[in-house]
């Protein structure tokens, strides 16, 4: 039953993508003017307390959790080592289009006009800090050649399915889409449906990628509308310093020597089936299977919070059929 | 057809043009999004070749052999690497397409067949700048070394070996055309491998020293390790720089690796650190005296196998691993 219901609402998101780009494909085929653009123009604010984890402290080290990734990625994932950032020459490059989905903060959309017939030519789309930016062509302009860099910004074009604005970004640099490690490849597609309700944005962004995913990675939000506040993003200029990594070196663990990819289960008794991600660990069959070990494991667990104790972001509570032991944190 | 980078030349050409394409275009890009088809088309040249226009006189063909820079302004053509020998009559077709101007140099970034195959007659169509007895073809430069590598090869024309050469222990050898200057340095990758740099356009032709479809090719058979392939992209970060710090705006130098698409020095420094954990995962598992056919098997590329590798092809995965790891097998000897 639980598949069922698992299959039921990836089969949702997967309908709901197609019937979007069903209707993107019918207003492509209308001339430019006939398509009707929706304003979706504005500071759009992320709440706070959505995935907060992922936008905010980051994930866990090991914990991929949800992501339908291959073992290609899982070997990269389990190399990495944070100090790679530091890097001289790593140290102003940003993250890339998916810093739209699990950037720590908000989002701005504004028109570019045409000077000649002020029809609107493209949306640019800011987020808060830490990537390029994203300029989603609506004028129709051809794919950039296969020979041709990727830039920071990216390659997007867009085509509005109702009030719907649909883009599709390629041409994207290799960064990270969890910041624990995982990547996607310069091979990866973007597609992002951006819903506007009122005051209320609904975004979903799907990454593909044929080098390191096995499905399509979903990532939803919702966003609110600021009219009273600007969305200002930090473009920074950037100046290389030194982060404690000297020119040349790259920080990674060899295989199997990186201490903190147990801390899935150190922490919150995630097993590492389950915190090894994959596509298996997307749908809510995974819950009982985990559920099933954590019960019986219980017993062997700290009973004492170690880790992000004050901040909601403490190991789960005993489960009622664990017996007495406290496990509520508390700690420090 | 020569297509141009986003943003350096984008064509917005006129609105009627604009609505004809619109209904294809995007047309093109939902089907993409369907996962019916590739939505990156590709711009062919002449043959199978296809022309990129990376800076205001600077281009890349690709399609025969490793990608050929050409640089054009009012002195003439000058070419960084002549393709196979089977490609030429199609590569010289595509240069005439960029400038009717005779090819000055031939610049080869290496000595491998998919560099200098199409040396002679390539250099016979053109013309050089200089009196005889040069001449009366373009000159062709590159590393000392070529030659050494071009006098293995049994039946190799002579008109195509290099006219001028520099030796690697030189700091760099320049020239100044087309109002460029134009930098050749040795990269270490192998013995005769060059940087060629164009300082105005910004460009760097990499040669075999980074390759965006595979693993680099490691020249054992002419001085090449996992060592200086790693010392090269040190070096190629040297001369790469990102845009900072207006790293909003800009891509910094251009990258032209031996295949693939134009790089940055984003993707100079991912190919890097790809480098330096490969040789040191291979090097532990040799520290644990594992075979090379362990070593294979305990696939030590695997996080980069489906981006770089291959099981088929001139150069394989297992070919790849194999020259780390005689390289590092030589390094211990000596």
């Amino acid at each position: 039953m639980a598949r069922n219901n698992s299959q039921f609402r990836v089969n949702s998101l997967r309908g709901m993508m197609t019937v979007a780009v069903a209707l993107a494909f019918g207003a492509a085929a209308l001339p430019l003017q006939a398509q009707e653009q929706y304003d979706i123009s504005g500071s759009w604010v992320a709440p706070g307390t959505q995935n907060i984890m992922e936008r905010a402290a980051g994930p866990v080290a090991g914990n991929f959790l949800g992501m339908p990734i291959n073992d290609g990625e899982r070997t990269l994932a389990d190399s990495y080592n944070s100090g790679m950032l530091a890097e001289p020459e790593r140290i102003c490059q940003l993250y890339n289009q998916w810093e739209l989905a699990d950037g720590p903060w908000n989002l701005r959309f504004w028109p570019q006009v045409s000077p000649y017939t002020r029809e609107i030519v493209a949306w640019v789309i800011e987020g808060t800090e830490s990537q390029a930016g994203t300029t989603v062509w609506m004028d129709g302009r051809s794919q950039p050649s296969k020979l041709a860099p990727h830039d920071r910004a990216a390659f997007s074009t867009g085509s509005w399915a109702g009030n719907m604005l649909v883009v599709h970004t390629t041409d994207m640099k290799s960064a990270p889409i969890r910041r624990n490690g995982v990547f996607n490849s310069d091979e990866a597609t973007m597609t992002d449906i951006f819903s506007p309700h009122g005051d209320l944005l609904t975004a979903t962004y799907v990454m593909e990628d044929p080098v390191y995913l096995t499905e399509p990675y979903i990532y939803a939000r919702s966003y609110d509308r600021s009219p009273e506040r600007s969305v200002s993003p930090h473009w920074d200029p950037c100046i290389v310093n030194y982060e404690g990594v000297d020119e040349g070196n790259v920080p990674f663990y060899l295989p199997g020597k990186n201490p903190l990819l147990s801390q899935m289960m150190q922490i919150y008794h995630i097993p590492e089936y389950a915190s090894q991600g994959g596509a298996e660990t997307m749908y809510p069959e995974i819950r009982d299977k985990m559920k099933a070990q954590f019960v019986a494991s219980y017993h062997t667990f700290p009973k004492k919070c170690t880790l992000y104790c004050s901040t909601g972001f403490a190991p789960p509570p005993p489960p009622k059929t664990a017996g007495k032991a406290s496990a509520s944190g508390g700690g420090d | 057809m020569t297509a141009k980078i986003p943003g350096e030349a984008v064509t917005q050409a006129t609105r009627a043009i604009v609505h004809r394409v619109v209904a294809v275009a995007l047309s093109v890009v939902m089907l993409g999004v369907l996962g019916t088809i590739s939505a990156r088309a590709a711009q062919p040249g002449n043959g199978d070749l296809e022309t990129l226009k990376v800076r205001q006189n600077f281009y890349i063909i690709a399609g025969d052999g490793d990608n050929v820079g050409v640089q054009v302004g009012r002195d003439g053509v000058v070419l960084v690497n002549a393709g196979t020998a089977a490609g030429v009559p199609d590569l010289l077709a595509a240069v005439k397409n960029i400038s009717p101007l005779p090819i000055r140099y031939v610049i080869d970034s290496g000595g491998g067949a998919a560099i200098t195959g199409g040396n002679a007659a390539v250099a016979a169509a053109g013309q050089t700048l200089f009196n005889p007895p040069k001449g009366p073809g373009a000159e062709i430069f590159a590393s000392a070394s070529v030659i050494e590598q071009l006098a293995e090869i049994d039946g190799y024309p002579s008109n195509g070996w290099p006219t001028d050469t520099y030796l690697p222990q030189e700091a760099l050898r320049s020239f100044y055309v087309n109002d460029e200057p134009v930098v050749l340095t040795h990269a270490p990758a192998a013995d005769g491998d060059s940087f060629v740099q164009f300082r105005r356009s910004d460009v760097v032709m990499a040669g075999e020293v980074m390759d965006m479809t595979r693993f680099p090719v490691i020249d054992l058979a002419h001085g090449g390790s996992i060592g200086g392939e790693i010392a090269a992209l040190n070096d190629l970060l040297q001369i790469a720089l990102p845009p900072s710090p207006f790293i909003y705006e800009y891509n910094g130098t251009y990258v032209i690796p031996a295949h693939g698409r134009v790089s940055d020095q984003w993707e100079v420094v991912d190919y890097r650190d790809m480098m330096v954990i490969i040789r040191d995962t291979i090097a532990d598992m040799m520290r644990r005296h594992m075979s090379l056919e362990q070593i294979e098997a305990a696939d030590p590329v695997k996080a980069y196998e489906g981006r770089f590798g291959s099981t088929t092809g001139p150069w394989t995965t297992n070919m790849f691993v194999a020259a780390v790891y005689h390289s590092l097998q030589a390094a211990k000897k000596k």
